[in-house]
């Protein structure tokens, strides 16, 4: 009986030693996998600022000026009357929006010169 | 006996394992009693280890959220010179691939050092190749580097980094505090191969990356604006040349340039004259462009009609011991085309009625006794003497823009008081700072400084000025889809003896568009342009060029004047 008992102890304290050590190997087993995938993540972010980065200076417009003029292509702003603006998309919002310049007594006086010059005096303030 | 002697045997080896472990016991109580901190110590230096966590610095955009200035990941190469046991393998390999003086490798790699660099921030394709060669004792680590997408483009207001990815010059020194953020730090635990587990992390503090600047700036714009004052820059040989394109309603510069300029990709390559942001760093006496102060008093203190008539003695006129030259002779004109023709005489004639306490009231309004307050660093302060210290023909050469100094920002900021209605506005370059989830950590609002001339007067100053680019001195000013109001100015610049050259000029031509309501104002300044010097020929078309394109980027509608009675 007590030797039943003796090997019970034993194989607990055994028990408890493997999965403390298993538990260990784990953990540094997952480390490695962490270190892994944030390695990988640092290369995908990277690539995903270089990939940017070429983005901005291929639609840059001294890139594309230089571009156009090396292929000869002759480009010209068209006149008045040649442009059409399409309307929106209903569901956009605009990030700013307009108030009248109420910077100190511009308000009132400006109404004539409104008047004069076609449309309020207006800008953008940013929320 | 026989039995004695096992006994004995038996107490003897009883004896010696009890002795070992005592021993065994003494020794463990030693080392992780007695000895414990100083071993503890050791075996944390080399299984802890506490890696520094480098913040990703803050990109600048244009005001349409378009990269101007980024950072990108690259790596740098460094050696532990005792580490290396054939140095001269290791110099021919390292030379070969990074394409670096052998003689330079060799000096680094014969250092009695534990830590040398190689190169630093070299490119993926270098950094790979190197570490095909597996060489002891040479080691890369992750770095970063500013990297510029439009090149050239606003170099002189974006500024620069050194290595350290610290803020040198321009918007990038100014605003470092805000775009270099926060290092962090990791203490972990790491193997025998020196690789982190990252499961035994000790301490972290994550790194705080630095903040975004959104400008003013328009990289449009700021092309356009480049471009055509680079062919004026190139076609006339100039000196150096600046332009600044503002929103007069709120300050907001949304173009800024000079030449010559640098590649910020390549700063190295830089010569001293071209980093000076003449914009900002350079002044001058204006010339004729200065008569847009003189007329804005002079029609605001009602001292003289647009139809007053002045006699301008055919270009030629002796006043004490000076004589004034117009570049044409003139008649009789009214004060309306004294303005357009850019008559000297005239001009003089109207600012005495004047007065000089009122000229110098008006220098001071529109801001020539002041910095224009622009955010960004190096702005000087012009010459300008007060009223105290004019001299009796100060009056004969203030009001035709001699005597007084400027800079383009300044003037940008002047013809901006007319074409807002006559307010002063501070001009801004950064509209607001955020975070890299969108906050808004600063923002900076449009700061009127004060009121200058009435809005009639600022009115009737537009009116008067479209007249100079529809029949004076700046028809090469006019653009065929809006209306255009300016002024131009062809100043003799000093010589160091302080006589008036006779070959060197700064031309220059300050404007807003359209005249009924001003979108855009400009200041023009081309500096020693040969062999023509004018500013209506020099100056005019390169506002001509970019009023056009920019209005018609910006989709703004002609707006002309109304009629005032």
């Amino acid at each position: 009986m007590r030797l039943f008992k003796y090997i019970i102890l034993l194989s607990i304290v055994t028990l408890t030693a493997l999965v403390y050590v298993h538990q260990q190997v784990e953990l540094v087993k997952l480390s490695y996998e962490i270190d892994c995938k944030e390695k990988k993540l640092k290369e995908l972010l990277d690539r995903k600022g270089i990939l940017r980065y070429n983005i901005s200076n291929l639609e840059s417009p001294s890139r594309l000026e230089k571009v156009l003029l090396d292929r000869k292509v002759s480009v010209s702003y068209p006149k008045k009357g040649q442009v059409i603006r399409l309307a929106r998309n209903p569901s956009y919002v605009p990030s700013a929006s307009l108030r009248v310049s109420g910077l100190g007594e511009r308000a009132g006086i400006f109404k004539l010169f409104d008047f004069l010059s076609g449309g309020p005096e207006a800008q953008a303030r940013e929320k | 006996m026989h039995s004695g002697t096992f006994r004995t045997r038996q107490i003897s080896v009883f004896l010696f394992f009890l002795l070992s472990l005592a021993l065994l016991i003494i020794r463990l109580f030693y080392l992780q009693g007695i000895k414990h901190s100083f071993y503890y110590k050791i075996a944390n230096e080399e299984h802890i280890v506490t890696v520094e966590l480098q913040p990703k610095r803050g990109t600048i955009y244009d005001r349409n959220m378009r990269v101007l200035a980024v950072n990108l990941n690259r790596i740098s190469i460094y050696a532990n010179p005792r580490e290396i046991k054939d140095k001269a393998k290791a110099v021919k390999i390292i030379s070969a691939v990074l394409g670096s003086s052998s003689n330079f490798i060799n000096e680094r790699l014969s250092r009695n050092k534990g830590f040398v660099w190689i190169k630093r921030k070299v490119t993926n394709k270098e950094a790979a190749a190197l570490k095909k060669f597996n060489l002891a004792g040479v080691g890369f680590v992750d770095e970063s580097k500013r990297f510029y997408p439009n090149a050239g483009s606003a170099c002189h207001l974006i500024g620069s980094v050194n290595i350290d990815n610290k803020g040198q010059e321009g918007l990038e020194a100014l605003y470092d505090e805000y775009l270099k953020g926060q290092e962090g730090f990791l203490v972990a635990t790491q193997d025998a191969k020196r690789k982190l587990l990252h499961s035994y992390r000790e301490d972290f503090l994550a790194p705080k990356n630095g903040y975004n600047l959104i400008l003013t700036i328009d990289e449009v714009i700021q092309n356009i604006a480049e471009r055509e004052l680079y062919k004026m820059y190139d076609k006339y040989n100039a000196k150096g040349a600046a332009i600044v394109v503002m929103d007069p309603k709120n300050g907001d510069i949304l173009a800024l340039a000079s030449f010559p300029n640098f590649d910020l990709n390549n700063p190295a390559k830089r010569q001293t004259d071209s980093v000076r942001n003449r914009a900002i760093n350079d002044f001058f006496e204006p010339g004729s462009v200065f008569k847009i102060v003189t007329a804005s008093g002079i029609l605001e203190e009602k001292a003289v009609d647009l139809n007053d008539k002045f006699d301008c003695e055919n270009g030629e006129w002796k006043i004490g011991r000076r004589v004034l030259h117009d570049h044409r002779p003139h008649g009789i004109m009214t004060f309306r085309e004294v303005i357009e023709m850019s008559s000297n005489i005239g001009t003089v004639k109207a600012a005495m009625i004047l007065g000089p306490e009122k000229m110098s009231k008006y220098m001071k309004l529109f801001g020539f006794y002041e910095r224009t307050g622009i955010d960004l660093p190096g702005e000087v302060l012009g010459m300008n003497r007060p009223l105290s210290r004019w001299t009796p023909t100060s009056m004969l050469a203030i009001p035709m823009g001699q005597e007084v100094t400027a800079t383009a920002m300044q003037l940008a900021s002047a013809i901006s008081v007319i074409a807002d209605n006559g307010f002063l506005v501070r001009p801004r370059i950064v509209k607001r700072i955020e975070n890299d989830e969108g906050e808004i950590i600063k923002e900076f609002e449009p700061q009127v400084k004060r009121r200058v001339i009435s809005p009639m007067t600022a009115y009737r100053m537009r009116v008067l000025l479209m007249g100079v680019v529809e029949a004076g001195t700046g028809k090469k000013a006019k653009v065929e889809d809006f209306s255009t109001g300016g002024k131009t100015g062809t100043a003799q610049k000093v010589e160091p003896g302080g006589r008036y050259s006779q070959d060197k000029f700064v031309a220059s031509f300050i404007g807003f568009a359209p005249v009924g309501r001003p979108a855009i104002a400009v200041a023009v300044c081309v500096d020693e342009p040969h062999p023509v010097y004018f500013g209506g020929d020099v100056s005019a078309p390169v506002f001509k060029n970019v009023v056009d394109e920019s209005l018609k980027y910006l989709n703004i509608k002609d707006t002309k004047p109304g009629v005032v009675k």
